[in-house]
């Protein structure tokens, strides 16, 4: 499973260099939680979070994010915000979602604005 | 950058002012609205941005608080929607150059962007009138009730990119014209009449003396004899409503949401019935959120309360304090909430439980016991605010079927009782009581004189029928009203006899 997980995040790494962000830090981990990706496009600076899946069994990716996921990535993203010091940004939360096909790629599904605080 | 503008909320019958002031600033996406809204205000935050966005308008994505205030009072249901709306445009630049003091903006809005009528739009308007604003948007089906009040603009919207671009200037919009004097012709408009009742003379009469002095009326009667019937005629000889009465009147029913909003005054007197399970909160008002009971749906109108005595104790009691104030009000621990109601009472009642005693044709079936008890149930101090208590006997089927009779129209009678009012208006000039029923004492002594003989008349009465001491002023009372009706000054022996008739009830000997 593991296996999957990483090769989803170079996929979708991947996939927003081809779109144009800029990738700031990957696999970002604090004592309370870590974001997969943090990528910069047009002063909006994006907290990403990655969810590979081979079916849809047991839901869609983007449904594997539970609130307690959501307050943990909130949580990393202030104290980055706090310690980068970064001011005149906007903030976006998205989720990129990865199908896999046995580990053929099948869909990658980029949701803007997933959630607000 | 914060945005402010002006809206209202409602507080029981009244409006008030609250400012929305909207900050938007970075930080991470949310979205907050503070100053004790309600859960219907809390969910304004997913039905606003769903709004904007449909609208293609843009939503920041950015820290977004919202302020209610005055920040220590509840504010309830979604009107604030709009505003918290146009607020968060102005705030993102995509709404120029707005002029907080110029509107008030009111009004729901649905998922796509349209704009949802609200309650209580009547008080709004009033209230925006008194505290000076000169305009206000409001959704456009609540524009037609808006309307009625004068000295304000009122600009109907349907939709939110309407209000976006008409603040912006790029597109104009009339205020409505609403032409009160064509509402308030169609205000005798109802469609029963006091002809439909075929006889029972003896009850019409007493009911037109009953609307001439704004008496109480107790009828007592088996079922089927036409007491509901009657009832709900009354409104229809009641003098008309002037424009302030029927605006009282509107507020109280805008405000609960019952106003029809095609013909947004309410121009007819309103009749209400509740049934005898009804609650104590249901009939005064109050709940945890205050609203308007059935008395003050009653206002200016009458409250028929049909089998009188199945109705529970405390809710009759709680009748008392309206009757005599016209008013009702209601305490919570950070303010109170006074709601009108000025009613007149018609109460209904079976002569015993089984309804058939004294009935020429069918056979009661109760004990003495039975009836004692269920009659004492219609005593205490309600009876004591009910002036005119009469039977209405069963009706012959052949009095029914005559054609010939001819019945007194609604306003046939409504004339008679008109000029009736019309005296007691000037009699009462100076004071505060408009009508003879609200006589107390002293005015009694003073506008009640009787005769010689009418006193002695009286006294005999009082003596003979074992009359109680409850029933003397009444009977002055009902004496003055019946000689206003035949347009005398003086009373005299046939207006006070008439007058002794409607005590029925407060016979000692009663079975």
């Amino acid at each position: 499973m593991n296996n999957i997980g990483q090769i989803g995040e170079d996929l979708a790494g991947q996939y927003l260099l081809k779109k144009g962000y800029t990738i700031l830090e990957q696999n970002l981990k604090a004592p309370f939680g870590e974001i997969d990706i943090i990528a910069e496009k047009k002063n909006c600076i994006c907290f990403i979070e990655v969810k590979s899946r081979q079916s849809n069994k047991y839901g869609l990716p983007e449904e594997a994010i539970t609130s307690i996921k959501k307050r943990k990535i909130i949580k990393v993203a202030q104290f980055y915000i706090k310690k980068k010091q970064i001011k005149n940004k906007l903030f976006r939360f998205d989720v990129i979602s990865i199908k896999f096909d046995r580990y053929l790629l099948k869909e990658i599904r980029h949701i803007t604005n997933a959630f607000i605080k | 950058m914060i945005a402010k503008l002006r809206s209202t909320a409602l507080f029981g019958v009244d409006a008030f002012v609250v400012e929305v002031e909207i900050d938007v600033s970075n930080g991470l996406p949310s979205f907050n609205i503070v100053g004790l809204p309600d859960t219907a205000v809390q969910e304004s935050k997913e039905r606003v941005r769903s709004a904007i966005k449909n609208a293609e308008y843009q939503f920041p994505m950015q820290r977004i608080t919202v302020n209610l205030a005055p920040a220590n009072v509840k504010k309830e249901g979604p009107a604030l929607d709009l505003p918290i709306a146009i607020g968060i445009l102005i705030a993102n630049n995509q709404i120029n150059n707005f002029s907080y003091n110029k509107f008030i903006i009111i009004g729901e809005v649905s998922l796509n962007g349209q704009i949802r009528p609200v309650n209580g739009i009547l008080s709004i308007a009033l209230m925006a009138r008194r505290k000076g604003f000169k305009n206000i948007i409001v959704p456009k089906e609540n524009a037609p009730e808006a309307g009625i009040v004068d000295g304000i603009n009122i600009y109907p919207i349907s939709n939110l990119r309407e209000v976006v671009r008409f603040l912006n200037k790029e597109i104009d919009i009339l205020p409505i014209n609403v032409d009160k004097k064509e509402i308030m012709r169609h205000s005798d408009d109802y469609q029963i009449d006091f002809s439909d009742v075929k006889g029972q003379n003896h009850a019409k009469r007493a009911l037109e003396v009953a609307a001439a002095g704004s008496h109480n009326v107790i009828m007592i009667g088996p079922p089927g004899s036409g007491k509901t019937m009657l009832a709900q005629r009354i409104p229809t000889i009641l003098p008309s409503l002037s424009l302030e009465e029927s605006i009282e009147i509107t507020r109280l029913y805008s405000v609960s949401n019952l106003s029809n909003r095609d013909c947004p005054i309410m121009t007819r007197r309103p009749f209400r019935s509740p049934h005898h399970t009804i609650s104590n909160i249901g009939l005064i008002g109050g709940g945890r959120i205050p609203k308007p009971g059935e008395i003050s749906m009653a206002h200016n109108g009458v409250l028929f309360l049909d089998e009188l005595p199945e109705f529970n104790r405390s809710a009759l009691e709680s009748l008392r304090q309206p009757l005599e104030s016209g008013k009702v009000t209601i305490s919570r621990t950070l303010r109170s909430v006074t709601y009108l109601s000025n009613f007149m009472l018609i109460a209904a009642a079976n002569p015993c439980p089984c309804g058939y005693f004294g009935d020429p044709v069918k056979q009661c079936t109760c004990t003495s016991n039975q009836i004692r008890k269920y009659r004492s149930k219609i005593s205490g101090p309600l009876l004591d605010r009910i002036d005119i208590q009469i039977e209405v006997p069963r009706l012959d089927y052949r009095e029914l079927a005559n054609r010939n009779n001819h019945e007194d129209t609604s306003n046939t009678i409504r004339n008679r009782i008109e000029k009736s009012r019309n005296i007691q208006q000037i009699r009462f000039k100076k004071q505060s009581i408009f009508s003879n029923s609200q006589m107390n004492r002293k005015d009694i002594e003073k506008y009640c004189k009787l005769s010689k003989d009418g006193w002695a008349l009286l006294n005999h009465a009082m003596d003979k029928l074992k009359l109680s001491a409850r029933a003397y002023d009444k009977i002055l009372k009902l004496s003055r009203t019946i000689a206003d009706l035949g347009l005398s000054e003086e009373i005299n022996i046939s207006h006070l006899s008439e007058a002794i008739q409607y005590r029925s009830l407060d016979r000692e000997d009663l079975i």
